[in-house]
């Protein structure tokens, strides 16, 4: 079984199956470009704790990635959370974000709908403040501004 | 052609027509290549003070993950977030999401009306792109289909105040259009062609009606700014029948004096059962002391239609 080394934004080299880490689109073009089979493979924008997450995630999907075409985890943008992912998603906002991120930068597009649809969701249904406090924002838009918007999104 | 290849050419075209008449300083002007794709950063504006240090592309990717209802509050969390809900590419993906079956590009919604189909989305500017999502919407977004298809029974239309009511002839049928309003302590404007119809409604009292009371809510709590739409709380009443029926004079011509309201409503079908008459009442709120009321009978209508300001198809009627 192949293995394949990556080192995080933190120094820190983790061993996995290449199996597995092929979910991420960018590691794989990666690695098509490389000759050499023992290279580390560096991912400055992740941290440890983040790619030990995603790894984590990646382990229990393995076996379904095979089964699925880009398109059709394109189109599953409004597909129903399974609890297994529900329970692995519930993280605090700034890991959630990091895990978008991460889930951009290393193109793995099903964690990436998944981390998104989970934000979308904790602020669906709320006030535009509650947003703002959840996605610890400032508000920037002034009176005149916000008045502008109300107008012409009814 | 590359933009220097494009550039060279009509400095050389400059120089040739030019030639032995005078100097000419020639400046090419650099076009913009409007098929460039922008970067989803890029799409998403400004930055912000976020001090969870979100890149841009975090924000447009949840963003594109929004529910239809969540839009209209999360674009009013920050500019960034306006002008992300304010691209085309947002409402692309809306129509996308909602209005294409299966995710596919090509392919037709049946459900969809010819003018909300894809091809119309293309070359038009985000308003009108926006626009015609919402609307589209309507025929796929279950939660605005069920509304849509519940439809508003005549019942809806009691206590509202009578605002005008135009009547237009087409082969073998008459539409008349009643224009009826549940706003308080407004004055509302609407234009009927050439006629500015004002409407005073001070004294009415609307019950169990939540757009009302909506609105007195949002009243109380933003003095300062009315935030409604400005249609919002009109509703239409549209008539298909085959005979003329004129409005009566109290209604047409005693609108600056006196506030008709409806009082009731009555759908009876006719004594060969083959169709429907319908009848309503208006009462005069504004003479207290004798209250004069109208009745409009119109026998055997071909269908009514209630349409709240929402409706796709109110645009249609109102004028």
């Amino acid at each position: 079984m192949a293995v394949i080394k990556l080192l995080t934004s933190d120094n820190v080299i983790i061993e996995t199956e290449m199996d597995l880490i092929m979910c991420s689109g960018t590691i794989k073009g990666m690695l098509e470009s490389c000759s050499g089979d023992d290279e580390i493979v560096p991912l400055p924008k992740v941290r440890s704790a983040i790619l030990t997450k995603i790894l984590q995630w990646a382990q229990f999907h393995r076996y379904e990635f095979a089964d699925t075409t880009a398109e059709e985890e394109a189109e599953n943008v409004c597909g129903v959370i399974s609890p297994w992912d529900s329970d692995f998603i519930n993280v605090d906002m700034s890991t959630l974000v990091e895990l978008i991120e991460v889930a951009n930068f290393l193109n793995i597009q099903r964690l990436l709908q998944l981390a998104c649809k989970t934000a979308a969701n904790m602020i669906a249904g709320k006030t535009s403040e509650d947003m703002r406090k959840i996605l610890n924002i400032k508000n920037d838009l002034t009176f005149s501004e916000e008045a502008v918007m109300r107008k012409e999104s009814k | 052609m590359s933009l220097d290849d494009d550039s060279a050419e009509y400095i050389h075209q400059k120089l040739y027509r030019s030639k032995g008449k005078c100097d000419v300083y020639v400046e090419p002007k650099l076009k913009s290549s409007t098929n460039a794709r922008i970067p989803a950063a890029t799409m998403a504006g400004s930055s912000n003070a976020i001090d969870i240090g979100a890149e841009h592309d975090v924000w447009f990717h949840i963003a594109m993950r929004l529910d239809p209802e969540d839009v209209q509050t999360f674009g009013l969390v920050c500019k960034q977030f306006a002008q992300m809900v304010n691209s085309r590419v947002f409402w692309r993906n809306m129509y996308r999401r909602y209005c294409l079956k299966s995710g596919s590009s090509k392919a037709w919604n049946l459900q969809l009306p010819a003018q909300l189909q894809l091809e119309q989305t293309r070359n038009c500017d985000m308003k009108t792109l926006r626009s015609l999502v919402t609307e589209a919407f309507f025929y796929c977004y279950r939660p605005l289909k069920e509304r849509l298809e519940l439809g508003y029974s005549l019942d809806w239309l009691l206590q509202r105040s009578f605002v005008s009511c135009t009547q237009n002839k087409y082969p073998c049928l008459w539409i008349v259009c009643y224009t009826l309003s549940n706003q308080q302590s407004n004055h509302i404007q609407f234009r009927h062609g050439e006629q500015e119809v004002k409407a005073t409604n001070d004294e009415i009292e609307v019950v169990n009606d939540w757009e009302a009371l909506a609105n007195d809510e949002a009243n109380s709590s933003l003095p300062s700014y009315n935030y409604e739409h400005r249609h919002e709380g009109v509703v239409l009443l549209i008539v298909l029948c085959r005979q003329y029926m004129p409005l009566p004079l109290q209604l047409l011509y005693n609108q600056q004096q006196s506030r008709f309201r409806v009082k009731a409503t009555r759908e009876m079908l006719c004594t060969d059962m083959r169709a429907k008459n319908l009848e309503l009442d208006f009462v005069d709120d504004n003479n207290s002391n004798s209250k004069l009321s109208v009745t409009v009978k119109y026998s055997r209508i071909e269908k009514y239609k209630v349409l709240p300001w929402w409706h796709p198809d109110f645009k249609k009627f109102f004028k």
